[in-house]
């Protein structure tokens, strides 16, 4: 049982470096679209950077987040927007409304292949890895200009929490655009479950108070993808969010393959 | 679904305003109710700036359909101001009638001058036709540019000029040094002026100063988007059937 899971992993990851390599290679060969890209996540960055420059030019704090606190939190939002973004948003869901509308959906689930994988996770955004670099720098910036004492345990709790928020992401992603499958030609679904991410876990997780506290733990979990691991790697371990965050991953994925499932059973193709 | 989008938005920004009201009664003479009702209407507008001529002009180029146009006895231009018209005042009554809902559900009460709303209107309009050659000088670029692209520059710029019209916060809150570039330049007269003169922040004089850069702006753009055209279209390539 052991031996095949890792066998099937191995073949997967196999894949997934094919399938990426060539995704890479077209997009070093049609550079303009590479260009262009850039472009965007700069103009989609710098906004971001310069609305807090305003903000702080005209208040001190923001729900206890003092402004370098602030420039960390937008360096490591930087970083899971763009992860997620580029591995599982602009080049698969966004397209699996058209793809499902024209039927070329069709040819993707005869294959031999998990469905869930390869229509999620096929291509990778490359200009989006580029356009994360950034985002470190920020980090960096923000961290040497707070006098902590960046510790190992602190980090690895806040890549852990990280992880666990890419997954619980990736799960809320993946729900939304599987509407699709019953709802054709819903173009912009795939887009509202990612607006709702993009939008809400950017901001301290502080400011959610009472209800949309609750709903932004443990419905909408957007929390553990930027502000709580900032707030982990800044200021120290907070073990139930550890814990929290890593069964909320496990509840998500699961969730997520039993809807997709269903969702995929639902479908009707159009034929021909 | 795109007004959902701008919903969860709108949202956002009201959970993060209210929670830094709540430690402070007002910030640059802004209150939360002040603030909220700012967004209420930043996301009216939204409807009204984001003109989807350049997208448009895309489609009609790279699927052929331009030469179709071009025989026609209508300028190119018209033809694309009255496919986005049609869309934008559809757009704008939904959004109207959602997002003034949330204001009069939160505040209990919706007042304005009349003169203001007026003038906010002609502001509105002014405001749209703006936009609308912003976009079109965008959409020249798709007789060099494939789809793709056109959409990459067009929501790149369309975030920077959102930003710098004061959609994400009020042009108030930018450094004075930059009030005065912004004063001069056309994107604030996308979303923050009409809400001023809506709100009454600014009147009299104000106004009219505002009135002259932006009918200025109108007539530059509508010349330099005349120009543009003409020298875009000589890359225009068609194919015949």
């Amino acid at each position: 049982m052991v031996l095949l899971a890792i066998k099937t992993i191995k073949r997967y990851a196999k894949i997934y470096l094919l399938l990426n390599k060539y995704q890479a290679m077209h997009y070093f060969t049609y550079r303009a679209g590479l260009y262009m890209g850039l472009v965007v996540d700069f103009g989609h960055s710098l906004v971001v950077i310069v609305f807090y420059q305003v903000l702080y030019s005209n208040i001190q704090e923001v729900a206890g987040w003092n402004y370098h606190e602030m420039i960390f939190l937008i360096g490591l939002n930087m970083l899971s927007s763009f992860v997620v973004l580029s591995s599982v948003v602009i080049l698969n869901l966004n397209m699996l409304p058209e793809q499902i509308k024209d039927g070329k959906i069709d040819l993707t689930l005869t294959k031999p292949l998990n469905s869930l994988f390869y229509i999620t996770l096929q291509r990778n955004y490359i200009v989006g890895y580029i356009s994360m670099l950034p985002g470190f720098y920020l980090m960096y910036y923000g961290f040497s200009n707070l006098g902590y004492t960046l510790s190992l345990l602190n980090l690895l709790s806040g890549i852990v929490i990280f992880c666990s928020g890419y997954i619980i992401a990736y799960s809320i992603l993946v729900m939304f655009a599987s509407m699709s499958f019953r709802f054709i030609n819903a173009t912009t679904l795939a887009r509202l479950g990612q607006r709702i991410i993009l939008e809400f876990k950017m901001k301290p997780h502080q400011i959610f108070t009472g209800g949309l506290r609750i709903l932004f733990m443990f419905i909408f979990p957007v929390i553990f993808m930027s502000s709580v691991p900032a707030e982990a790697i800044m200021q120290g371990v907070n073990v139930w969010y550890v814990l929290l965050s890593l069964a909320l991953a496990a509840i998500f994925l699961f969730l997520t393959i039993k809807v997709w499932n269903f969702m995929i059973k639902e479908y009707t193709s159009a034929g021909g | 679904m795109p007004l959902l989008g701008s919903l969860a938005i709108f949202i956002a920004y009201a959970v993060f305003w209210g929670f830094i009201f709540q430690y402070r009664d007002e910030v640059k003479g802004y209150t939360y109710e002040h603030m909220i009702t700012y967004f209420v209407f930043v996301k009216i507008l939204e409807g009204v700036g984001n003109s989807m001529a350049a997208f448009k002009m895309s489609d009609h180029i790279h699927e052929g359909m331009l030469s179709n146009l071009l025989i026609k006895p209508l300028k190119i231009k018209a033809w694309l101001l009255t496919e986005d018209l049609g869309r934008v005042i559809f757009d704008g009554m939904i959004r109207i009638i959602i997002f003034l809902g949330i204001l009069f559900f939160l505040f209990g009460e919706i007042s304005f001058e009349l003169s203001g709303v007026a003038l906010f209107i002609v502001f509105v309009v002014l405001s749209y036709l703006l936009s609308f050659n912003i976009s079109f000088i965008m959409a020249c670029f798709s007789f060099w540019l494939d789809p793709s692209s056109i959409a990459s520059m067009h929501f790149a710029l369309r975030r920077i000029f959102h930003f710098l019209a004061g959609g994400v916060v009020p042009i108030v809150f930018f450094p004075e040094f930059s009030q005065e570039i912004l004063k001069y330049l056309p994107f604030k007269y996308l979303i923050n002026t009409p809400i001023d003169v809506l709100s009454g922040r600014i009147k009299g004089g104000e106004i009219g100063v505002a009135l002259i850069i932006l009918v200025v702006w109108i007539i530059t753009l509508e010349i330099a988007t005349h120009l543009f055209f003409k020298f875009s279209y000589k890359a225009n390539e068609a194919v015949g059937i």
